[in-house]
């Protein structure tokens, strides 16, 4: 009865306007929730003047800026999984890197971020300079995958105590996240998660989303009633051979009858 | 039809049309204030009470379409006036306009019946 091109139409246009209230809605509603980024540490230092091997990175010195130099170890390298960057779900790659001057202690170090099955292209060789910030070794909360064992060569967190048992001592605790990852390379920079604070609540965008929400459910309601409006009238008509008709036949004619 | 049920139709239009002129007008401020708010905000950058208005503005608005809603289906507008009429919401000083010739339309409609 209602399968005219007009009503198919009418139905399309009511699919991309709900499409287009949910997708507003639930994009204002994610950034109401959003993280900001805290401004580094201002000075830079040299990392080998503010960590030791073997030590925890010292409180005041989180989320500094530092410059070491040295080289990748090409087979000392673990994915970290289940890492988002910009929505998508990937990878942090971490390689360790064996300090100059530091009697071969090496420090695990954030080369960068890719997506999940990407390929990851192998580190630099030889001596390089690189830049990045310290951070402090991830906590055990942040373990979401319960005892499910992970595949060799990945882990979840970065966790000085595991990679211990993985990797060659002497090791420096903590770790270092690469401020710009290898050019031409699909490595994609990680920011620090010790200069990312919570923002708080952003009621203003919450509202803009349950307000788009509520104009897709607007849109259905209006939808809804046209129909039911449509169909009584069809019942109403007596030329229309509707075998539905017979039964509303007699009710009164609640809306034709205004134009009289 | 007895005239007493068509006299009780033309009686809900009416505050039908009285409801949606209520919110086409607040509609239409808030969205002249808003406007004001975007302009000291984004171009003059202060901060002033009209910070306010975008918080509620939406609420408004969706009290205006659930009006021009309700007036529609009585009127028995097509579906495109009704849209036209809700989008006309969202334009600064049309609202008014707007409003000014449904209303003019609807106690048109409502003598002729």
């Amino acid at each position: 009865m209602l399968l005219t091109p007009r009503w198919v139409g009418r139905f399309a246009l009511l699919l991309v306007v709900v499409a287009v209230c949910a997708w507003l809605g639930s994009w204002l509603w994610g950034r109401a929730w959003g993280e900001t980024v805290r401004a580094p540490l201002a000075s830079v230092a040299a990392f080998t003047d503010v960590h030791q091997p073997g030590v925890s990175v010292d409180q005041a010195e989180v989320g500094r800026r530092v410059t070491l130099s040295g080289s990748f170890v090409p087979d000392q390298e673990l994915l970290v999984v289940d890492r988002q960057q910009s929505d998508r779900l990937g990878v942090w790659v971490l390689t360790a890197f064996e300090v100059e001057g530091a009697d071969g202690a090496v420090v695990p170090v954030v080369r960068g971020w890719v997506p999940s099955g990407e390929s990851v292209p192998p580190p630099p060789k030889g001596r390089v300079a690189i830049a990045g910030w310290l951070e402090p070794t991830e906590s055990d909360a942040l373990r979401k995958r319960g005892r499910d064992p992970l595949p060799d060569g990945q882990v979840e967190i970065v966790s000085s105590a595991e990679l211990l048992s993985l990797w060659q001592p002497p090791l420096y605790q903590g770790f270092v996240i690469q401020q710009q990852p290898q050019p031409e390379s699909p490595l994609v920079g990680v920011s620090p998660p010790s200069l990312t604070v919570e923002q708080p609540v952003d009621w203003q965008n919450a509202a803009y989303g349950i307000q788009w929400w509520l104009f897709g459910l607007f849109a259905i309601f209006w939808f809804v009633r046209m129909v039911r409006v449509e169909r009584e009238d069809l019942a109403a008509e007596p030329d229309v051979p509707d075998p539905g008709s017979l039964d509303t036949m007699e009710a009164p004619d609640e809306y034709g009858s205004s134009k009289g | 039809m007895t005239n007493s049920t068509a006299a009780e139709k033309a009686k809900a239009t009416r505050s039908a049309l009285t409801r949606y002129r209520v919110m086409a007008w607040a509609a239409g401020i808030g969205l002249l204030l808003l406007c004001a708010n975007m302009f000291l905000r984004y171009v003059l950058d202060v901060e002033t009470v009209l910070d306010l208005v975008p918080r509620v503005h939406g609420f408004v608005y969706m009290g205006y379409l659930v009006t021009v809603f309700d007036l529609s289906f009585r009127m028995k507008w097509s579906l495109s006036k009704g849209v036209l009429v809700c989008l006309a919401g969202t334009v600064p000083f049309l609202s008014f306009v707007a409003e000014h010739r449904i209303t003019r339309q609807t106690r048109e409609a409502l003598a002729a019946s």
